[in-house]
């Protein structure tokens, strides 16, 4: 027995006033918005299919090989089952979960805005066998130079903030080939930076590059990640930031 | 059974439970020392004025209106981020001293909360985490002990005066949803056998997470799959520990399964595990404030006795070693 009574310690709480099954009514209403505050964050927390729920992402040669995978997978337990059906059925499934969630949260929507309870935990949901890393490029006396890559310490122009925890997150979309659009405006803050840090450069390069994760036995014989082809090239005249 | 037996009124008893609140104060200085820390990181690094600053101020993206705090303050500009930056700040050093504890927490989740929302691209679990504790800790009166209010109030530091135990049930419920969700969620090949376990190995190779070149990697590949297999079957079993907690909250009730989940001591097995799991996790990838705010919430799976029968040991044992050398 703990001091506290109970094993674990619950203090007998000896009230007598407002009494309901035995308890204060102070203390049903305390397990009432306990109780819930619990039902909110299971609801929100439950995994959110909207997030993935987009029929572009699905056609894409990585989805369409967890299809294959899954229903190979299917397959050897015994299981018949094509990806395409796979593919049908996590649709219908997911789509009728979307429209159920979407109607419960826009009840707790100001709950979750306000008081911080947000609940998506997807991490590392998907690890794909490639992403990208950051390359930047100088341009000074009519040569190129290469004044930051990702993970390279020689080059590693503003690397304390590059790899800052935040700028980096951001950073990682653009890993994942997402959100390419809007990479112009990072390029923008790297030559608002790089023209006050390069008063003679004239333009700046920025672009992201296929870094292949190749299998252990191929690493270990290589010694490094295979170098893909670039993406979201950005070159800007560095005169117009100055 | 009458109604007063009933599942409710068990229900409340359960959260009507009292207990000291050591282990909600040292939540709150944990929690405290994360918020100031995590924004000491940003202000030195120089990153707000990337990530939370309109890009016509040289910030990456669009903010627009913004929170209606951001908007208080007079739109998403350097001054405004300061400011937010400053209160979440002073919430952090509040929750940390123990003063005025509950407002301290209001004010820095606000603040969080305007700041996360400029830009939810540069944030992450860290961010969510981060504020449902502060949601957590300012209902809780986690003041009440290891405080400068407890000082005032009560000429000493240390209360065991006992408080509400709910705030930190709920602690451990939120971080049990966290490992079940994301562990659920894991889908993809890599984490399944028709993946060949490749998550933890591509994971510790990605340029933008990994804080260098781990090639290397791949002479350990088996281990890497065994980390892999061994971090999901933890993330989606974790509400494992909500039930080894109950088990020994009802210690004195018979069965094989309770008795050997208290014998082993369940909780703590999943505890180590996490430590080592996010230790590792800290030394190879940038993760930000990640591993110290999930490794915060283990604090809530131990009972406020616990942690001073730990306190007594560790007192006990810091003496010993202090007379050591005068005995020779």
């Amino acid at each position: 027995m703990g001091r506290y009574g109970g094993v674990e310690g619950s203090i007998p709480v000896a009230r007598r006033e407002g009494v309901i099954l035995g308890r204060p009514m102070r203390d049903h209403l305390r397990a009432l918005l306990v109780t819930c505050h619990i039902l909110v964050v299971m609801v929100l927390a439950f995994p959110q299919p909207g997030l993935f729920m987009h029929k572009r992402a699905w056609a894409k040669p990585e989805a369409q090989d967890a299809f294959g995978a899954l229903s190979r997978g299917m397959g050897r337990l015994g299981v018949a089952v094509t990806p395409a059906e796979i593919e049908s059925i996590l649709w219908t499934a997911g789509s009728a979960w979307q429209q159920a969630r979407r109607k419960t949260v826009q009840h707790v929507q100001f709950y979750v805005n306000h008081c911080g309870v947000k609940q998506r935990w997807s991490m590392f949901a998907s690890v794909p066998a490639k992403s990208g890393r950051l390359e930047i490029e100088l341009e000074q006396g009519g040569a190129w130079s290469t004044i930051y890559v990702a993970q390279d310490p020689e080059r590693d122009w503003r690397g304390s903030v590059l790899r800052q925890e935040r700028l980096r997150a951001y950073i990682s979309d653009f890993a994942w080939h997402r959100r390419g659009a809007t990479f112009p405006r990072f390029v923008d803050a790297l030559a608002l930076r790089a023209g006050s840090d390069f008063p003679d450069a004239t333009r700046l390069r920025a672009r992201m590059r296929t870094l292949h994760f190749p299998p252990p036995a191929t690493l270990r014989e290589t010694g490094s990640r295979t170098v893909g082809a670039p993406y979201f090239e950005t070159t800007v005249d560095l005169g117009a930031y100055r | 059974m009458s109604a007063g037996d009933g599942p409710w009124r068990r229900w409340v008893g359960v959260l009507s439970t009292r207990e000291p609140a050591t282990v909600l104060a040292l939540f709150r200085i944990a929690l405290g020392l994360i918020c100031i820390h995590t924004v000491a990181d940003v202000w030195m690094s120089g990153v707000h004025e990337w990530v939370w600053v309109d890009r016509t101020e040289g910030g990456v993206i669009k903010i627009g209106k913004g929170h209606w705090l951001v908007r208080l303050l007079g739109g998403a500009s350097l001054e405004t981020t300061r400011s937010l930056m400053g209160l979440a700040l002073g919430g952090g050093v509040s929750l940390v001293l123990g003063i005025g504890h509950r407002v301290g927490a209001l004010v820095a989740l606000q603040a969080f909360i305007a700041l996360f929302a400029m830009n939810p691209v540069s944030g992450g679990g860290h961010d969510k985490l981060i504020t449902n504790a502060l949601w957590l800790v300012l209902l809780a009166p986690a003041s009440e002990t290891l405080s400068v209010w407890c000082r005032m109030r009560r000429g000493r530091w240390t209360s065991e005066r006992p408080v509400v135990a709910w705030p930190r049930y709920l602690i451990v419920f939120q971080i049990a949803v966290v490992y079940a969700m994301t562990g659920i969620q894991k889908l993809g090949p890599a984490w399944m056998p028709w993946g060949d376990f490749s998550a933890i190995y591509r994971s510790v190779l990605l340029p933008t997470w990994a804080r260098a070149d781990w090639s290397l990697v791949a002479w350990v590949y088996p281990i890497t799959q065994a980390a892999t297999i061994a971090t999901w079957l933890w993330e989606v079993t974790w509400p494992l520990v909500l039930l080894s907690l109950w088990f020994r909250r009802t210690r004195s009730r018979p069965g094989w399964l309770r008795a050997t989940s208290n014998r082993l001591d369940l909780r703590t097995l999943y505890v180590v595990m996490g430590i080592g799991m996010h230790g590792t996790v800290e030394v190879l990838m940038n993760v930000g404030p990640f591993s110290v705010i999930t490794m915060s919430y283990y604090l809530a799976c131990y009972h406020p006795d616990e942690v001073h029968l730990f306190g007594r040991w560790a007192r006990t044992a810091m003496r010993r070693r202090e007379r050591r050398p005068s005995q020779v």
